[in-house]
């Protein structure tokens, strides 16, 4: 056996000191309060409160037991003045039996993503994972147990699971090993880099893909079982259909170089060789190294991955999320946190248990739901820091696509150099080839042995089965000497014994010949070696140049992942604070919007109050103008008089004129008449005051027409100074309807920078909670929600006697009272028998609310088969009605008990007055149906979208 | 019935656009488009641009020579003759009398290769557009078009497969999620959990639901997401669902349709499929079996076909005249098809190198036929496709953009095989 150096070593530690991953750590401090602090240091957003008592309460009791407390636990709880209580119940929860319960069915999902079961029960699996949980087993050796099982050893069989439930299938087991292990989900990277992730290689995927390559299921006829086998040889060897760049790889672990492997020589290679019906077993097991070398504390993805799984857990939501997404482009949300817990977790020698508790004890984990008022002084700070930030951020993708270009020049000399081993590799191949003939007749030779020996068997049964019927029939003989069959019987079976131990004999001298035969044929091989080994040191040899620029490269890679990572992490922070500032923008906005409402509205009422002002102005005038008007009504009215009264003395005038017109012309031809005479002369004695009056009229009339055109001339000024002031009313009026619609134009932007808020508030929100600073609303999961409906209608406790009469056989509570270990022992036996009882309740839900197999099953979605399950299957109705729940409350008469131990059980609070008063109504208004209505009421609580999400 | 703090009204649906926008470009981890939520009832508009998939898996392999691509007069022609269809110039084989009335309407592709010829393999290549790896699960047709062409609004399943038994969900949405599973109606059984237990007086119902909501509200006030949104409104879709539960009941299809489907199993899961596809469900599969006829070709085939012919060509006939076929895609398929040579037991194995498939409807070419085969059946002569092309197809049929991709958690998972395409000239 030779072996390669390790060349890669020293370049792996350079790079883990440059940055830090293993830096010494202490321990002794608690880890809570130093999340604590990272978190508040780097925290852009406000955080939430703390979750009040019966919050935690709830959250702390689903996450650590899969389970509700019960409203006794919970009275106490939140009646409990001590200081510490919090950290005393932690303490108590992971001490209980329903913890390992717990944590195996979380690590089952995690590991199996409800895969179907086909060689290990689900029972046989959980048994094995509550028991390590029992244990407090460390992370790395249930990961070695599960990686390394072959299935043989019964204690270890269940750890098998995972490679034998996936039947062994490389490529299946490449991927989820890659994701479930190194949170990597390479699947893309089976046929070429990954097209959306930069930094998933297609070397890392085949990496993977070369520790599985070479187990196999093995089906064991006569136990009827399966189990894992391996062989010795087969390589990875990958193409890219995008490039056409290919090669062939060695085993590599993520972030590390090709592994440095054993060379057995064939012949050498196995300590069980394969055969027919033989399960192989190669003297160096791939997938045992994967095992070691992962879990041996070195390899950082597998330890951040776990670290992040766990707080994932927890949290509700992973520092890198999701959590099979690591990589630069998708930083932590917190990378000091992440290194903090992993380095700590690694000191710790991957005490699960340890960090479960330093995590739920963090402020972080004990956030409220509520999202927190808007932070001015936050949103004020974005506002300084982003141009720092975005500066920085230009900077580091500067050195990160300085330091990509690096390597992927380094990745080009790589590639070139590959090429340069072809003919290395060609004879060593070809030698091997030489070996594989000359190996053929020790193979056939030890076949033929093999065969041989089958044979010398079966016929030493038939010797000694014939011995025994001779000696019985000799005897038989000897008792009746003169029977002739009895002696023709001793010929016949003489005869065959000699003829058999001829054959034996034949037999036997196969065998020395055969072995004669294998020895000389194992000569031959021996013989043969040393031109493979030969080749195979040249070959080394000629590797040496691409194994260092491989190394090279790998560096380079590195180098660029770690410069890729602080710049991603850097854009996170910048995308953050660019949040911030938007919302602070749209802040200033929506404020500025309402600010600019009043201002206009006081302009408005000002335009309005002018408009009123003219309206009086107008009225004046209007009423003056109309005053006028009588009064030119009267002049004129006047003026006609008087004109009428002229014209009629006019005429009359006129006529008496006429008369002594005409007389005059009688005498005229009558001169002398004296009584034409004296007509004339009274005629004439008439007209004088005739004319003086007319002359009186018309002067008056005069008088009138002058006093009407006076008024004339006022009312025409007066209409003018009304027209002006409708003039300016209109004006006005004008005035107000832009107002109006400035005031309009005003309002209507206030709930559209309203909205703008509003929705920079979700996004906060979001951010928020991705930060770690507001609790994540997330949904129980499958089995907590099952247990959360079982617990809380009460139907779990009735199985406990049952349970206990169970255990009672083989640990009975007589024999625990002297051995607390024992107590313990038998308190987890009634449980987990108890949680047998219920598996057929917990699957209905399983069915329905997990995933289908395979990644994602912490994805949520909501089903219309759910919510017709919950509406109308008979589980969730009848728990309700015939629970203890129930029970519990149907004694009690006050409506504010019913509603408070309803409250307690179910969401692990007490009522409020609303929802005292409810209750109230309801049974009131249901007093006939009193049963129904308390089966109502449950129900409708056990639906209610806090059941669902609030943990 | 809507929960209160739903009630639809413009504001909320503003709201809660913005909020679901900002949603998606967030998490992405939450399966089923939540752009239900901004959708308020379905009108009869949307009812009428709502797609539809309808598809016949003829189970264990029809044969191509016994149906779309008949070979008589050569040696492996076998004892049928082809007979003239409504497309001037296409021929059928005999054995389809009444479709051969429809081919005005339908369309035939001739030149199948899926090279699979492993029932399993061979029905996982049809119903997934993509070849089988390990490790990898593929949604189905029928959850793919119930994710990406479904009402999300709707309480009705999207997805429904009527079989001769069994019943519950099926295991075929992989990524997509269990909402998306084909939901079978064994023999036509109506899903479960849709009627209110008698326990449960309708009033006390309403009570109960009206009490849901007010928890709901006091808690969502305090915090409320997309989940929240989608759990809360998975209740009110039950409710619709229950409402409508008679559209699984055949027996309300009057006496003469269920005379003219065929009172036998097949005919009446044609009825109901008619009845499904026009009450709005996105996918509905039947299958009938069985035609994996590897001795008594001929025999089974008469037998099969002369249960199927009428009962298909009328529900073709059907959703022509409502108006339905525009929107609705028909196919049918197989895993595989029959080999041309006839075995020594007078039967056809399994052939996946060179057979058919018949598809009409949606932007489906009416009369069209593509590809050929040659004098024997044995070989593609021209226009080879495969399942990956035909998968293209159905999608694009009901508008459904290939190109794109589903985001699942965050991640993007093409919608179709990004190796193939749809088959151009089939597609209007």
């Amino acid at each position: 056996m030779t072996t390669r150096l390790p060349a890669c070593c020293l370049i792996l530690f350079s790079f883990v000191a440059a940055t830090g991953r293993l830096a010494v750590v202490s321990a002794a401090e608690p880890l809570a309060p130093r999340i604590d602090q990272l978190i508040d240091a780097g925290q852009v957003g406000p955080v939430a409160s703390l979750a009040s008592d019966s919050e935690f309460l709830r959250r702390v009791t689903l996450d650590l037991t899969g389970d509700l407390p019960s409203s006794v636990e919970a009275r106490a709880f939140l009646d409990d003045a001590t200081p510490n209580k919090r950290e005393l119940l932690v303490d108590r929860l992971l001490a209980s039996p329903r913890y390992p319960i717990h944590m195996a069915n979380v690590f089952d999902v995690m590991l199996m993503e409800r895969r179907p079961a086909t060689h290990v029960t689900v029972i046989e699996w959980q048994k094995y994972l509550q028991e390590a949980f029992v244990a407090n087993k460390s992370y790395d050796q249930l990961a070695r147990e599960i990686l390394s099982s072959d299935g043989v050893d019964p204690a270890l069989r269940p750890a098998a699971k995972f490679v034998m439930d996936r039947a062994a299938e490389p490529n299946l087991l490449a991927r989820d090993t890659a994701r479930v292990f190194f949170g990597m989900d390479l699947q893309c990277a089976q046929c070429h880099d990954h097209p959306l992730v930069d930094h998933y290689l297609q070397t890392d995927y085949h990496g993977m893909y070369a520790f599985f390559q070479r187990t196999t299921l093995f089906a064991d006829a006569a136990q009827k079982k399966s189990f894992l086998a391996e062989t010795s040889h087969g390589d990875a060897s990958y193409k890219s259909v995008f490039t056409g760049d290919a090669g062939q790889t060695r085993p590599r672990l993520p972030g590390e170089n090709e592994l440095d492997e054993p060379r057995f020589r064939q012949g050498e290679d196995y300590s069980v060789a394969p055969a027919a019906n033989v399960r192989s077993v190669p003297k160096y097991s791939r997938r045992a190294k994967l095992a070691e070398l992962a879990t041996n504390g070195t390899n950082r993805q597998f330890n951040v991955n776990i670290t992040n799984r766990l707080w994932a857990q927890f949290m509700g939501r992973g520092l890198v999320h999701p959590v099979d997404l690591h990589h630069p482009d998708n930083p932590p949300s917190h990378p000091a946190v992440l290194d903090l817990i992993t380095n700590e977790f690694v000191a710790m020698k991957y005490d699960m248990r340890w960090l479960v508790r330093e995590l739920v004890l963090t402020k972080t984990y004990q956030r409220s739901i509520d999202l927190p008022a808007d932070p001015a002084p936050q949103l004020a700070a974005a506002v300084q820091q982003t141009p720092v930030v975005e500066a920085e951020h230009v900077r580091l993708k500067g050195i990160a696509d300085a330091s990509r270009k690096a390597a992927d020049a380094v990745r080009e000399e790589w590639k070139a150099a590959r090429k340069t081993l072809e003919p290395a590799e060609a004879a060593w191949k070809a030698a091997e080839a030489e070996v594989a003939k000359i190996k053929k007749p020790v193979d056939d030779a030890l076949v033929a042995l093999a065969a041989t020996a089958v044979a010398t068997t079966a016929k030493q049964t038939a010797i000694t089965a014939v011995n025994e019927a001779a000696a019985k029939t000799t005897e038989a003989a000897k008792l009746l000497p003169a029977d002739k069959e009895l002696a023709g019987a001793v010929a016949t079976f003489t005869a065959k014994q000699t003829q058999l131990a001829m054959e034996l004999a034949a037999l036997q001298k196969q065998a020395t010949d055969q072995t004669a035969a294998h020895a000389a044929a194992g000569v031959k091989l021996t013989e043969g070696y040393p031109p493979a080994d030969a080749a195979y040191a040249a070959l080394v040899e000629a590797a040496k140049p691409i194994d260092a620029a491989r190394a090279k490269f790998l560096v380079a890679w590195n180098q660029h992942k770690a410069d890729a990572a602080l710049a991603g992490a850097q854009k996170k922070k910048l995308e953050q604070l660019q949040a911030h500032v938007a919302l602070n923008t749209a802040i200033a906005s929506a404020a500025a919007a309402q600010a600019a409402v009043e201002p206009t509205k006081a302009e408005l009422a000002a335009a309005m109050l002018a408009v009123e002002q003219q309206q009086v102005e107008v009225t004046k005038q209007t009423t003056a103008v109309a005053e006028m008007d009588k009064v030119m009504v009267e002049a004129t009215k006047l003026f006609d008089e008087s004109k009428v009264a002229f014209v009629a003395k006019q005429g009359v005038v006129q006529s008496v004129v006429e008369a002594i017109a005409k007389t005059d012309a009688v005498l005229a031809k009558l001169p002398g008449d004296a009584e034409i005479t004296l007509v004339v002369a009274k005629l004439k004695e008439k007209h004088e005051p005739l004319a003086k009056e007319a002359a009186t009229l018309e002067q008056a009339m005069v008088a009138k027409d002058a006093a009407a055109k006076d008024v004339a001339g006022k009312l025409a000024a007066l209409k003018q100074t009304l027209v002006v002031a409708t003039t300016e009313m209109a004006t006005r009026q004008q005035t107000v309807t832009s107002k109006t619609n400035i005031v309009n134009q005003a309002v209507a932007a206030v709930p559209t920078t309203q909205a703008a808020v509003a929705s920079g508030r979700v996004q906060l929100a979001e951010l928020w909670t991705n930060a770690a600073g507001v609790r994540v609303l997330k949904q129980l999961n499958p089995e907590q929600l099952a247990w959360a409906a079982l617990q809380s209608t009460g139907v779990v406790e009735p199985q406990r006697p049952g349970a206990e009469a169970e255990i009672e056989k083989t640990i009975p509570k007589a024999s625990v009272a002297a051995d607390p270990a024992l107590a313990k022992t038998r308190e987890f036996k009634v449980a987990s028998q108890i949680h047998e009882i219920h598996r057929g309740n917990v699957n209905a839900f399983t069915l329905l609310y997990g995933g289908s197999a395979g990644p994602g099953q912490d994805d949520f979605f909501a089903s219309v088969d759910q919510a017709l399950f919950v509406a109308n299957g008979g589980s969730v109705i009848g728990w309700a009605g015939g629970g203890q729940l129930i029970g519990r409350l149907m004694p009690l008469i006050e409506p504010k008990a019913i509603a408070e131990e309803m409250y307690l059980s179910v969401l692990t609070r007490r009522p409020n007055d609303a929802e005292i008063a409810e209750t109230t109504h309801q049974l009131t208004a249901r007093a006939a149906e009193r049963p129904a209505a308390l089966r109502d009421l449950i129900w409708a609580l056990v639906t209610s979208a806090e059941f669902r999400f609030n943990h | 019935m809507r929960c209160n703090y739903a009630c639809g009204s413009g504001e909320h649906t503003m709201a809660r656009r913005q909020f679901l926008g900002t949603m998606a470009a967030g998490t992405g981890a939450i399966f089923g488009g939540m752009s239900m939520l901004a959708r308020p009832a379905i009108s009869a508009e949307l009812n009428k641009q709502q797609k539809r998939v309808l598809v016949f898996n003829m189970h264990g392999g029809l044969s191509q020579l016994e149906s779309w691509d008949p070979k008589p007069g050569t040696p492996t022609g076998g004892p049928f003759r082809a007979i003239n269809t409504s497309v001037p110039g296409t021929q059928i084989c005999e054995l389809w009398p009444e479709t051969a009335k429809q081919m005005h309407r339908l369309a035939i592709v001739r030149s199948v290769n899926t090279g699979e010829d492993d029932h399993g393999k061979g029905i996982k290549a049809m119903m997934t557009g993509r070849r089988e790896m390990p490790g990898v699960e593929n949604p189905s047709l029928g959850a793919v078009v119930a994710k990406a062409v479904s009402n999300e609004a709707s309480g009705l399943p999207g997805h429904i497969q009527i079989t001769a038994g069994g019943g519950g969900r099926a295991n075929d949405s992989a990524y997509l999620g269990p909402k998306y599973a084909g939901l079978y109606l064994g023999n036509g059984q109506p899903p479960a959990n849709t009627v209110r237990p008698d326990a449960i007086a309708a009033a006390a119902d309403e009570q109960r639901n009206a009490m849901r909501r007010a928890a709901n509200e006091r808690f969502l006030s305090r915090r409320r997401t997309a989940m929240t949104d989608a759990y809360t409104y998975s209740y009110e879709q039950a409710q619709q669902l229950m409402a409508q539960r008679d559209i699984f009941d055949v027996s309300k299809e009057s006496e003469a349709d269920q005379a003219r489907y065929g009172k036998h199993d097949l005919g009446r899961h044609c009825l109901l499929a008619r009845r499904l596809i026009e009450s709005g469900i996105t996918y509905v599969q039947v299958s009938h079996s069985n035609y994996d006829s590897h001795n008594e070709n001929f025999i089974f085939h008469g037998e099969q076909i002369g249960e199927f012919d009428r009962p298909f060509a009328t529900i073709v006939s059907d959703l022509a005249d409502r108006g339905l076929l525009e929107s609705t895609l028909i196919v049918v398929l197989s895993e595989f098809g029959r080999t041309p040579n006839i075995n020594h037991l007078v039967g056809r194995d399994h052939w996946g190198k060179a057979w058919s498939v018949l598809l009409g409807g949606g932007r489906i070419v009416p009369g069209a036929v593509v590809g050929k085969t040659n004098d024997k059946g044995t070989e593609v002569t021209d226009r080879q496709v495969d399942h990956g092309h035909l998968f293209h197809t159905y999608l694009q049929a009901v508008g459904v953009d290939t190109s794109k991709s589903f985001d699942i958690g965050g991640r993007p998972i093409p919608i179709a095989d990004p190796a193939a395409s749809g088959i151009k000239e089939l597609l209007a």
